[in-house]
């Protein structure tokens, strides 16, 4: 990775949201040591407190989370601000909520179990398509 | 603008292109019955060539099929026009096929086999996307056609007023300042007579191109009449008005100007008034007329310059050290 890069990584502001403390800390190591500045949200209102105190630009977050989920996130963060790309992941992926997550707005719809390394290429593709590297 | 239902639904036109002919006399069936145009295509290329020969605003596609497959085809006619609504089906769907389609920007996908009824339904809702994305542009271009001056771009008589009204009422309430400019072409009719109305009318685009040129973008240029422009400057004193006027004037007579040879100054030039609210008038009409009266001043007092109001008299704008801006006139 070139220097300019790995600047470039270094302002990209990822928050990962999933109940599951084991993801958190998966695609916390992974998108870390790519390059990026990444949070983690155990829930829905814990991202939506975040979202509030500062700014990302790419949202990854898991569907089925208790009390608010992360179709119900997503139009919240779109609705502040349409510019973030948000990513959902899934263990429980079909057609029709992924064609309403892409309606709503989604970026992609992932569904899990994935690698690691896929996960760091759509978040890589992501953040080139919005300009971001 | 408002149509009933039956009369949009009358005017859409569908494709359906699928290579199972049983699907294809199916939708055609259902879709007529309902009222729409329908054509049906038994392949991709077949697709394109009747949507590249007549408009469709929907086309519901098969992704499955020999050659040209239904993602193909949804990228093809986004790339010939990017308004229609492209419908996915298939039988063989999968998360993956069904986001990625969706991220190419397919307006529904829908799995084979379906229910007649819930494809009614995808089809009036794709059907009022279309209506209101018309509506919405009719809206812009009459709104458009309103407020602009057909001849120069700029804004028309009709809604300088319109502005003029608003930007009155913001300086009330903000106790701001602005200042109006009224330009009118010195000896524009003679212009005219030597070189024709099309080469005038040419003149007065240029004119309003070098208006919007010298001019910020929060200032408001509008054609008012014939021959004149005005230019509103919210915000601005009577000193950078008149520098900014200054700097108008300068852009047009240093132009070089078509046919400009018969003019007394061998080229385009203005006579302009000057006013500012709150200090020379507070109504409008009352801005508007002496904005006038310090134009036709400029005009009676030998053209090519700018005057404005001093103290309730009407006096010169002259450059400092250099005497009146008129030095260059012969």
């Amino acid at each position: 990775m070139n220097a300019l890069m790995e600047v470039k990584k270094k302002t990209v502001r990822i928050l990962v949201v999933d109940d599951e403390e084991i993801i958190r800390e998966m695609l916390f190591d992974t998108l870390s040591q790519a390059g990026y500045t990444v949070k983690t949200a155990k829930d829905g209102s814990d991202a939506i407190a975040q979202i509030g105190n500062e700014s990302f630009d790419i949202v990854i977050t898991d569907i089925k989370m208790p009390d608010i989920g992360g179709m119900e996130l997503l139009i919240r963060v779109l609705r502040t601000n349409p510019n973030v790309c948000v990513l959902l992941m899934t263990a429980y992926g079909t057609i029709k909520s992924a064609i309403n997550a892409i309606k709503l707005g989604a970026h992609d719809y992932i569904c899990k179990p994935f690698e690691l390394s896929e996960m760091k290429n759509i978040v890589e593709k992501a953040a080139n398509q919005k300009g971001l590297l | 603008m408002m149509d009933t239902l039956m009369e949009v639904v009358e005017r859409v036109r569908i494709l359906v292109v699928d290579d199972e002919e049983i699907v294809r006399d199916l939708l055609y069936d259902t879709l007529s019955k309902t009222g729409y145009k329908v054509k049906t295509a038994t392949n991709g290329q077949d697709a394109i060539a009747q949507i590249e020969n007549e408009p469709f605003e929907i086309v519901i596609t098969d992704l499955k099929m020999p050659g040209m497959g239904g993602i193909e085809l949804l990228q093809r006619v986004q790339k010939i026009n990017s308004d229609i609504c492209v419908l996915i089906i298939t039988a063989y769907s999968t998360v993956e096929s069904a986001v990625s389609a969706m991220k190419l920007g397919a307006y529904d996908y829908i799995c084979k086999p379906f229910e007649l009824e819930e494809m009614k339904v995808i089809i009036e809702k794709a059907v009022e996307r279309q209506r209101l994305l018309h509506e919405s542009r009719m809206v812009k271009h009459y709104k458009h056609l309103s407020i602009t001056d057909g001849l120069t771009k700029v804004y028309n008589h009709r809604y300088f007023h319109e502005f003029l009204d608003r930007e009155l009422q913001r300086a009330r309430r903000n106790s701001s300042t602005f200042t109006l400019l009224f330009a009118d072409v010195d000896n524009f009719k003679q212009y005219n007579d030597v070189n024709g109305h099309l080469a005038g009318d040419e003149v007065l685009r240029e004119l309003a191109t070098i208006f919007l040129d010298t001019t910020r973008k929060t200032d408001f240029v509008a054609r008012y009449g014939g021959e004149e422009f005005a230019v509103l400057l919210p915000d601005t004193v009577m000193g950078g008005s008149l520098r900014v006027a200054l700097h108008i004037m300068q852009a047009i007579r240093t132009k070089k100007w078509l046919y400009a040879d018969a003019l007394p100054c061998k080229t385009i030039t203005m006579s302009t008034g000057v006013v500012s609210y709150p200090k020379d008038a507070l109504l409008k009409e009352e801005l508007i007329s002496k904005a006038d009266e310090a134009m036709y001043h400029a005009k009676k007092t030998g053209k090519n310059k700018i005057c404005y109001f001093d103290m309730n008299k009407i006096v010169d704008y002259k450059e400092e050290g250099t005497g009146s801006i008129n030095v260059d006139k012969e």
